[in-house]
């Protein structure tokens, strides 16, 4: 595999799937803080 | 006899029975259970795809970068078509999500999720089939991925099953897998579905009719494209751009609304934690008339210099003429039908 390709390789996956990763942990934080919330009521 | 893309017609049917049972709960539940499935045999197909002897030819192939192709407008063309499908920006189903939505959830970060997960799936099976492509017939791989038009979009269905063969239980996994493919296309097809039915329904049309003759209408006017591949062709084409230009309508309506309101009111709402800047504005000012003018422009350009004589013939399967002449009947037909909605919803209220 050259060079090229295989930066072009890491930085896609690098970027979809880190920015996927950090939304999905946004996500999980809002629902635990809402359960939280819920829980406090 | 039905030679061609009869499936799509079943699920279609099978979608306006969800809708008219009234089980979308139930397939929203069973997805709980099969999206996450899908994900699991997706990670463990992969491991496979790029562990088979010859697979690193594919992912080289597929992570090549061929610089001369941007100078084509069809790849442009395709790649927006693609994503205003697969994202359902372009469907307009944000009309369908606004519905069913709270106000405390997080717009941003549902859409957010919705775009980035879909890459995500679509560049881990892009080198799922490449790598099993390559390794499976090296020979014609190249061949094999690039062939034109929408008859390659049935790459997965081919090579899923063989990837699948090299596996373990590839029987039990194959079914479960496409089970689970099955079950979540069948969430989307329900709000494309719902979306129409829910423009009927505000009309005052009752749902049940509604959806009727919404399957009905969808089913009747898919029957040529699922007995012609000449016609499938041609409306794919048609469709697939003409889903840029509906998406080019939808930031049109917000421009008209006024773009930094849209934002602060219903993007940044009440439970949006990630909140969208200004930055936003200048995307649907700038950015997305210019680009849909730019490439709609730049395809006529291209396509009335190479075929002088037959770019206006709206019988030609990728013509510039069959697209004006079906988006003109069919945009014609709409602005007459919202008149009559936007009527008889005013005359209800």
């Amino acid at each position: 595999m050259t060079g090229r390709s295989l930066l072009m390789m890491l930085l896609m996956f690098t970027i979809l799937w880190g920015g996927l990763i950090v939304l999905l942990l946004i996500a999980l934080r809002k629902e635990r803080q809402k359960s939280d919330d819920e829980a406090n009521r | 006899m039905i030679l061609f893309g009869g499936q799509p017609l079943l699920s279609l049917a099978i979608g306006t029975m969800i809708l008219y049972r009234g089980v979308v709960r139930g397939i929203e539940r069973a997805n709980r259970l099969f999206v996450p499935s899908l994900v699991v045999l997706l990670v463990v197909l992969f491991l496979r795809a790029v562990t088979l002897p010859g697979a690193m030819k594919g992912i080289e192939s597929f992570f090549t970068v061929w610089w001369e192709t941007l100078l084509d407008y069809h790849v442009w063309l395709d790649a927006l078509s693609q994503n205003a499908w697969s994202t359902g920006a372009g469907w307009g189903l944000i009309l369908t999500y606004s519905v069913y939505m709270k106000n405390r959830e997080d717009a941003v970060l549902n859409s957010g999720i919705t775009a980035f997960a879909n890459h995500s799936i679509s560049l881990v099976s892009g080198v799922m089939i490449f790598s099993t492509v390559y390794a499976l017939v090296p020979v014609r791989a190249a061949q094999v991925i690039s062939e034109p038009g929408p008859l390659n979009t049935g790459l997965a269905f081919i090579w899923i099953p063989q990837l699948f063969s090299q596996l373990p239980g590839s029987y039990f996994f194959s079914i479960l897998f496409f089970l689970a493919l099955f079950f979540a296309s069948m969430s989307s097809l329900i709000s494309m579905i719902e979306l129409a039915v829910r423009v009927l329904n505000d009309a005052g049309v009752a749902r049940n009719r509604a959806i009727f003759s919404v399957g009905a209408i969808g089913f009747i006017m898919g029957i040529p494209s699922a007995m012609n591949s000449a016609f499938f062709l041609n409306q794919d084409w048609v469709w697939g751009i003409g889903l840029v230009v509906s998406g080019a309508i939808f930031a049109f309506a917000v421009l008209w609304f006024g773009v930094s309101q849209f934002r602060e009111h219903y993007i940044n709402a009440e439970g949006t934690d990630v909140r969208i800047g200004k930055w936003y504005d200048a995307i649907v000012k700038y950015l997305i008339p210019v680009e849909v003018t730019a490439l709609i422009g730049w395809w006529f350009w291209v396509a009335i210099q190479a075929d002088p004589n037959g770019w206006w013939n709206p019988l030609r399967i990728e013509s510039v003429g069959t697209c004006l002449f079906q988006w003109g009947v069919v945009v014609s037909f709409f602005v007459g039908f919202n008149w009559w909605i936007a009527r008889t919803t005013l005359e209800d209220q």
